[in-house]
């Protein structure tokens, strides 16, 4: 009885998630799909694929979406990576007040935040750029990428560090042998978590980026307004095919290396 | 090097970073705020935009209802996403790890995705009423209940209960691996029932990050701006809606009220996570729980 309880609770979640994700994909692939009709009458991938790769809006919002995400993770892992390791190895003063300022991007309210500083990137110039739009991504993505790095790291300690140092291996010889390997999981974690983060932000990129950025995210917005359903599922299925794919084949093959290092 | 050199250096980037876009911009604002807007001329510097900000019926009311709004949205989505974690969390069955992977889709995709579906989904020309019509369940889509643009707001809710229970179950079942079975193993020996150990070993030590995730997803809630603009009623408006427009409308003398709702609405987000940072060390696991 118990069991079957669970497994209901289960079903009702799997339906709960994946209902959304199954319209979206028959909105991309159905054709004339209309009121009252509860399923589309034609599906139609070939239609899809088509689209996606003669389509110029779609691919420019590609390039830009996969554009803006590699240049946050470059930006993000640089400022994180580095922080995360003094977070995780060292005591000093004024350690409690940084570890609130890296969630402030996340607990100060994202309208207010975001005004704010695209009122500063005109200031600075930067409103419209490449550098000011991955900055702001890098704002939002800053704090999981810190967390899940430092979890990582705190994990081990720093006490192979501190034996290599003792057995005469040089400040950057211990960084590239046991530090980089060792918080291998958390980078993963972490790039892929900015990925995502930066993959999905709507307003940041819309209003920092002064329309010039138009990512699969922000051209979703104006096409479900004006009940463009179709074309706006279009993007959506776009998303997931460069999102979840990539990302499920990081995982396996990460977990599939790990399998392979304890088998030996 | 010695060791303060070296952690100077390690955090110089994100100091730099941060003081370039963060503390800048907060000055910069609370400059505004204060009636300092040279370029439109506004020179007189004072506290006026905060006192018209605190006499503005539509703001208060906006705020009360967002805080509402936000408090009620976040909080069921961390109940049940408490509820499913602990149901499903085994590492070593296959079941869970399926339902694990499961969750992890809705934290990957954008808002306006789930948007999108609902729309397909529960508007009165959706899916959902076309179907129980042709079921026979009701007798025409008019009979089916305002679910988007609703003066109760719950198409905004829905979404954000598929967004905000997949990242809970998330960080939580993440915390629960890690987890020492010992203590459990302990306290079951010691005769502790199912809602004992519960209690006393388990939501201690996940508390925290329960903690966190509310405060997280109650922030968003609270001050995000695309979902509520799209699914949300158009008397009842949300504050995001309300502040946004302010900020888009043009009006550059408008400008320094617009950054002094920003800083009241910061410096209260702010507080509010403090509290709940606060009340989570007098709970159970609030002074040692998952501090590493």
């Amino acid at each position: 009885m118990k069991k079957l309880t669970k497994l209901a609770i289960f079903l009702i979640f799997s339906c709960f998630v994946f209902l959304p994700l199954l319209v979206i994909v028959l909105l991309a692939v159905g054709k004339s799909w209309n009121y009252p009709q509860l399923l589309p009458q034609q599906i139609n991938f070939g239609s899809y694929f088509k689209l996606l790769f003669t389509n110029h809006e779609l691919l420019t919002s590609l390039t830009a979406s996969i554009s803006l995400a590699l240049g946050t993770i470059v930006l993000t892992i640089s400022i994180a990576y580095p922080t995360a390791i003094v977070l995780a190895y060292y005591q000093f003063r004024g350690k409690k007040l940084l570890n609130i300022l890296v969630y402030l991007p996340l607990i100060i309210p994202g309208i207010a935040l975001l005004t704010n500083v695209d009122f500063m990137m005109i200031k600075l110039g930067l409103d419209g750029s490449f550098l000011g739009v991955i900055s702001i991504h890098t704002l939002f993505c800053l704090p999981y990428a810190i967390k899940l790095l430092v979890d990582n790291l705190a994990l081990l300690h720093n006490r192979y560090e501190v034996v290599s140092r003792n057995l005469g291996a040089s400040g950057w010889q211990t960084f590239f042998q046991i530090t980089l390997p060792l918080s291998k999981n958390g980078l993963q974690g972490a790039v892929m978590m900015t990925y995502i983060v930066s993959m999905t932000q709507y307003l940041a990129t819309l209003l920092v980026g002064d329309g010039k950025y138009l990512t699969l995210s922000v051209r979703m917005f104006p096409f479900t307004q004006a009940g463009k359903y179709k074309i706006a599922a279009v993007y959506g299925v776009t998303f997931m095919l460069v999102t979840l794919i990539p990302l499920y084949l990081i995982d396996a093959w990460m977990s599939h290396q790990e399998r392979r290092v304890i088998k030996s | 090097m010695p060791t303060k050199r070296k952690i100077i250096l390690l955090l110089s980037p994100f100091y730099l970073f941060f003081t370039l876009f963060f503390f800048s911009a907060v000055l910069k604002s609370f400059v505004t705020s204060l009636g300092y807007y040279p370029i439109v001329g506004l020179k007189k510097i004072g506290l006026q935009y905060y006192g018209s900000a605190f006499h503005s019926a539509t703001f208060l009311a906006s705020c009360e209802r967002t805080f509402l709004f936000a408090l009620f949205s976040t909080a069921m989505a961390c109940l049940v996403g408490l509820g499913l974690a602990f149901l499903f969390n085994g590492r070593k069955n296959n079941f869970t790890r399926i339902f694990f992977k499961i969750a992890q889709l809705p934290v990957m995709l954008p808002h306006i995705f789930i948007v999108l579906a609902l729309l397909q989904l529960i508007s009165q020309t959706g899916l959902i009423p076309s179907l129980l019509v042709h079921l026979g369940i009701m007798a025409s889509i008019n009979h089916f209940p305002l679910l988007v643009n609703d003066p109760l707001q719950i198409g905004i809710i829905l979404t954000y209960l598929w967004k905000e229970i997949p990242f809970v179950i998330v960080s939580l079942v993440l915390v629960l691996r890690q987890m020492d079975d010992r203590y459990k193993i302990v306290a079951v020996n010691l005769g502790a029932t199912k809602w004992q150990n519960f209690w006393h070993i388990s939501l201690p030590l996940i508390q925290p990050a329960l903690i966190n995730a509310f405060i997280i997803n109650f922030a968003f809630n609270f001050g995000s701006y695309e979902v509520p603009y799209l699914l949300g009623n158009q008397q009842r408006e949300l504050l995001p809606v309300y502040i946004y427009d302010l900020y888009v409308q043009g009006d550059l003398t408008q400008l320094p009220l617009t950054m002094s709702l920003n800083l009241i609405l910061s410096l209260f987000s702010i507080l509010f996570a403090g509290l709940l940072l606060k009340i989570g060390r007098f709970l159970p696991g609030g002074h040692t729980g998952g501090s590493k």
